[in-house]
């Protein structure tokens, strides 16, 4: 791979970046859709000179507050742009840490974003925080900010002057950093309680793109079309480090944009012949069910070699009717993988191989409830798809309970070790502590190995990932339990598999007294209200039962696992 | 009164999000997102499902708004607007 992609030599990314405008300074780097409007094209140049302004609004401001030693943490919250990458790499320049933060969502309340936008910033305590004039303004409003704070700053601040031409990346004024040194953070997604900074080295970074790079055959010209967020592992890494640094042209979609057009991405696609590109599992299921006739017409997809279906469980059935859909516009099974990523190892662990449809492995849904994945046909049977062998310099194991690795079949937690993994929750010793055992990470997640192949069956805690947004259980649960006629505490939350939106659906299960079937359907419309205003995610089921439907433990605490099988015997639809 | 239209739309978003519960107490003028019924996600895939239960119906991305496929009423009206109802 160095041989192709000599800027792999250097020892930070930064530095990959220069030398990638060194070889090709007139080389596309992000190509810009917005709707409505002819796409903007930025050569590498173009987005070095831009980062370079940021770096220096970085130094100064900076310079001017408290000189530490330290490097400083930089947060990075913006709306699809050039701005967004410069920001982000001008962190780099400047020596500093620099780390991507959700916008707020335009279906969001303003009231409600700035407030967890505050508390989010007390949680990462920035030194810097770049974000729109419209947050900032918003902010103000509500007097959560002091105007006269110098270390907020949004792009029109800073007084952007484009220029044309090719730079000259060796004269840029960037700082030197060693390759162990932290070159951003990643900020694991979700409910407050699950948000953890990720730290990660220049060093383990450029590994995970080498050996990634490696798994895909990436090649020159290699093209990638994306709307995947950027605070996101998958789209950060995959979409955005990884081509910027080697010298691979992005064309990019705003994900607000994407959810409400899903087409825009198949035509944009189709335009510039891109050739890879990455999707979560309900993305195949919602482009598959979303995208209309109107769209299909004329439509070609067959550049892509490449749809690798990453960041949540992976569902044959999504790649099914995604196959079935598109198979008339150039796609087929052989060019779809299966990939099995975390932002602590960077991005991703372990892929199927290349030019063949990722291995589906039926399994007796009996012995699976007892920790084996044995095959078995008919009907009371589950399917996994295979995630592949691990990327070259990661080693993946799967152990059971007493730490003892589990054999072929055998359902255990998987742990992971090698080049690109995480140095540490940043600032959180702690958590950084108990996540792992003899430098062998504990992921949480469930999964069993046969002939090599990696299947991922689930988690060890309770989680729910929707539309690769991680909800905590007892958030949702609390939030619930405040609804009046629910009786305080009686509720459990559960996300379950749905083949039909290709992610999990949010189940809730309340006790209460109401036996009128009409105040039971307020009650059930007034629990979707409260869990769309408060946690922005809509229920896919609202369950009401009579006091005492759930089950708790002896130590009086609702047992999910045992109310989510009464769930599956009693009530499912 | 509701009419055919009116009637067709309630029954899509039930089937879609509700699991056919049809004894939901679905407003005409509930806001299907901030109501929680659905996200802007399930809106887009509405619009397909509208299609293929209005023959001829053809919903356009730039048309797939809260203005116009937020509630029951918004929806039913867009589908009057379009013509292929009568």
């Amino acid at each position: 791979m160095i041989d192709r992609f000599p800027q792999l030599r250097e020892p930070t990314l930064h530095r990959m970046l220069l030398a990638r405008a060194e070889r090709d300074p007139h080389g596309v780097a992000s190509i810009l859709v917005h709707a409505g409007q002819p796409d903007s094209v930025y050569t590498i140049s173009d987005l070095l000179r831009l980062a370079d302004q940021y770096a220096s609004v970085y130094r100064e401001r900076l310079a001017s507050g408290n000189p530490e030693s330290e490097a400083a943490q930089i947060v990075v919250c913006l709306y699809h742009g050039i701005h967004l990458h410069a920001a982000f790499i001008g962190g780099m320049l400047a020596g500093q840490i620099p780390t991507m933060v959700a916008p707020p969502s335009p279906r969001m309340e303003p009231e409600k974003y700035a407030r967890s936008f505050v508390r989010m910033m007390e949680h990462i305590a920035p030194d810097i925080v770049v974000t729109e004039a419209a947050v900032l303004a918003e902010l103000e409003a509500r007097g959560l900010r002091d105007p006269a704070d110098r270390n907020m700053l949004n792009p029109d601040d800073l007084d952007a002057k484009f220029q044309a031409g090719p730079v000259d990346p060796w004269n840029l004024e960037y700082s030197e950093s060693e390759a162990d040194a932290v070159a951003f953070i990643q900020h694991s997604s979700g409910t407050t309680g699950l948000q953890k900074g990720i730290a990660l080295s220049h060093a383990a970074v450029r590994n995970q793109l080498e050996a990634y790079a490696r798994t895909i055959d990436l090649r020159a010209d290699d093209r990638i079309a994306t709307w995947l967020p950027l605070y996101h592992d998958m789209g950060f890494i995959a979409c955005f480090v990884l081509p910027l640094c080697l010298g691979i042209p992005i064309v990019e979609i705003s994900p607000f944009e994407w959810v409400n057009s899903p087409a825009t991405l198949l035509h944009k696609i189709q335009q510039h012949r891109a050739t890879l590109c990455w999707l979560p599992n309900f993305a195949f299921s919602f482009l598959a069910r979303s995208v209309r006739a109107v769209h299909l017409r004329g439509l070609d997809l067959n550049s892509v070699r490449l749809w690798v279906n990453c960041s949540e469980p992976v569902m044959a059935e999504s790649s099914r009717r995604f196959v079935e859909r598109f198979g008339d516009c150039g796609v087929d099974a052989g060019r779809l993988a299966a990939c099995y990523a975390m932002a602590e190892n960077v991005f991703a662990v372990t892929q199927s191989p290349l030019g063949q449809a990722p291995r589906v492995d039926r399994v007796s849904a009996s012995a699976l409830a007892e920790g084996r994945a044995e095959e078995a046909d008919g009907a009371a049977t589950r399917e996994f798809v295979s995630n592949g062998k691990p990327i070259p310099g990661v080693e993946v194991q799967v152990v059971d309970d007493a730490g003892e690795p589990c054999g072929d079949r055998q359902i255990g937690e998987i742990y992971l070790r090698g080049s690109s993994l995480f140095s540490g929750y940043f600032k959180r010793e702690d958590l950084t502590a108990a996540a792992f055992l003899n430098e062998w990470y504990h992921t949480g997640d469930l999964g069993y190995q046969a002939e090599g192949d990696l299947f991922v069956a689930g988690r060890k805690k309770d989680l729910i990932i929707i539309q690769g947004r991680n909800f905590h259980p007892g958030d949702i649960e609390a939030v619930v339990s405040e609804v009046g006629d629910v009786i305080d505490g009686r509720v459990v939350a559960i996300g379950q598999s749905d083949e039909e939106s290709g992610t999990e659906s949010l189940v809730v299960i309340a006790e209460t007294e109401l036996e009128d079937t009409s105040e039971r359907g307020q009650l059930g419309l007034q629990i979707r209200n409260l869990i769309a205003q408060r946690l922005d995610c809509a229920a896919g089921e609202v369950h009401l039962v009579p006091p005492r439907w759930l089950i708790k433990s002896t130590a009086g605490k609702i047992a999910r696992s045992d109310n989510r099988s009464k769930y599956e015997a009693e009530l499912r639809r | 009164m509701s009419t055919q239209v009116d009637d067709s739309v309630r029954e899509a978003v039930l089937e879609l999000f509700l699991g056919g519960d049809s004894s939901f107490p679905l407003e005409p003028d509930m806001d299907l997102v901030e109501s929680g019924i659905c996200d802007s996600m399930g809106l887009v895939q509405l619009a397909a499902a509208l299609e293929e239960r209005f023959p001829g119906l053809e919903i356009q991305d730039q048309d797939v708004t809260r203005e116009n496929m937020g509630s029951l009423s918004a929806i039913a009206a867009f589908i009057r607007r379009s013509g292929v109802a009568g």
